[in-house]
């Protein structure tokens, strides 16, 4: 019985720790993908090119648009990032880990 | 074996140390575009007669917008800063109250839905103009003779 327990044990933590890497990279990704407004004296710039352009601009739903997207991104970084130091505490602190066990 | 043990235990800190930095710059990032203010700057350079691309302001908001032209001419006469404070009623109209740029500064007040109608001039020779494009948009018209460059900021 004790076996099949740590069996489940282990695949839940290997299921932990792929989800973590999972949320690092979706986190990453939308900081990938966010339109990156350029900050200039405590300002949003829009890009010049979309000013020539005959497309309307709406710059109050880009910055809503960016603010939105570095929330989710830095939210899903910060919290895989700091949940993957918790996950390999025994490998990065060996020391302190194991006077801790 | 301890050769072994260093090489392991630094293969296991340059992934925790990439991470590391890569949480910080997202965080750094993330940060710096949420704590900064409702504030647009927007540039622009048109050619004579031409006109920027309708510049929708946030609905059912006092929006402060203020723009300045920055080219100055032979005489040095070209440049002015003008501002107004706009107010737009979705799918109705456009309302300012503002300061028409030098020389003479003017009040500018009105309501309109008309494409062109006059918001704020942005320059000293009052050719290049901010107007009403739709109930919703206005644009950035240059009405003189050649290419006039500035910006204009929205803070709401």
């Amino acid at each position: 019985m004790k076996p099949l327990v740590k069996n489940k044990r282990n695949g839940r933590r290997v299921w932990l720790g792929l989800l973590l890497w999972v949320a690092l990279a979706a986190g990453l990704l939308v900081q990938a993908f966010a339109p990156h407004l350029k900050i200039q004296n405590n300002k949003f710039v829009i890009p010049p090119s979309l000013l020539s352009g005959g497309k309307e601009v709406r710059p109050d739903e880009m910055i809503a648009r960016e603010r939105r997207m570095q929330a989710l991104s830095g939210i899903l970084t910060l919290g895989s990032g700091l949940g993957l130091a918790f996950y390999y505490r025994h490998v990065l602190f060996p020391k302190s880990a194991s006077k801790g066990e | 074996m301890e050769h072994y043990k260093r090489a392991r235990r630094f293969g296991s800190l340059v992934p925790a140390a990439m991470v590391a930095i890569l949480t910080l710059s997202v965080m750094v990032h993330a940060t710096q575009v949420i704590t900064t203010p409702n504030a647009a700057f927007v540039s622009y350079s048109l050619a004579s007669g031409a006109n920027s691309a309708p510049i929708t302001p946030v609905a059912n908001q006092s929006v402060l917008v203020m723009g300045t032209q920055t080219a100055i001419n032979v005489d040095g006469r070209e440049p002015g800063e003008s501002h107004v404070t706009l107010l737009r009623i979705a799918g109705r109209f456009l309302e300012w109250t503002g300061l028409e740029s030098c020389c003479p500064g003017a009040i500018t007040a009105n309501f309109s839905n008309t494409p062109g109608a006059h918001i704020v001039y942005l320059d000293m020779f009052h050719t290049v103009d901010i107007r009403v494009n739709t109930a919703d948009t206005f644009i950035i018209h240059n009405g003189s003779s050649g290419t006039r460059t500035g910006n204009v900021t929205l803070i709401w």
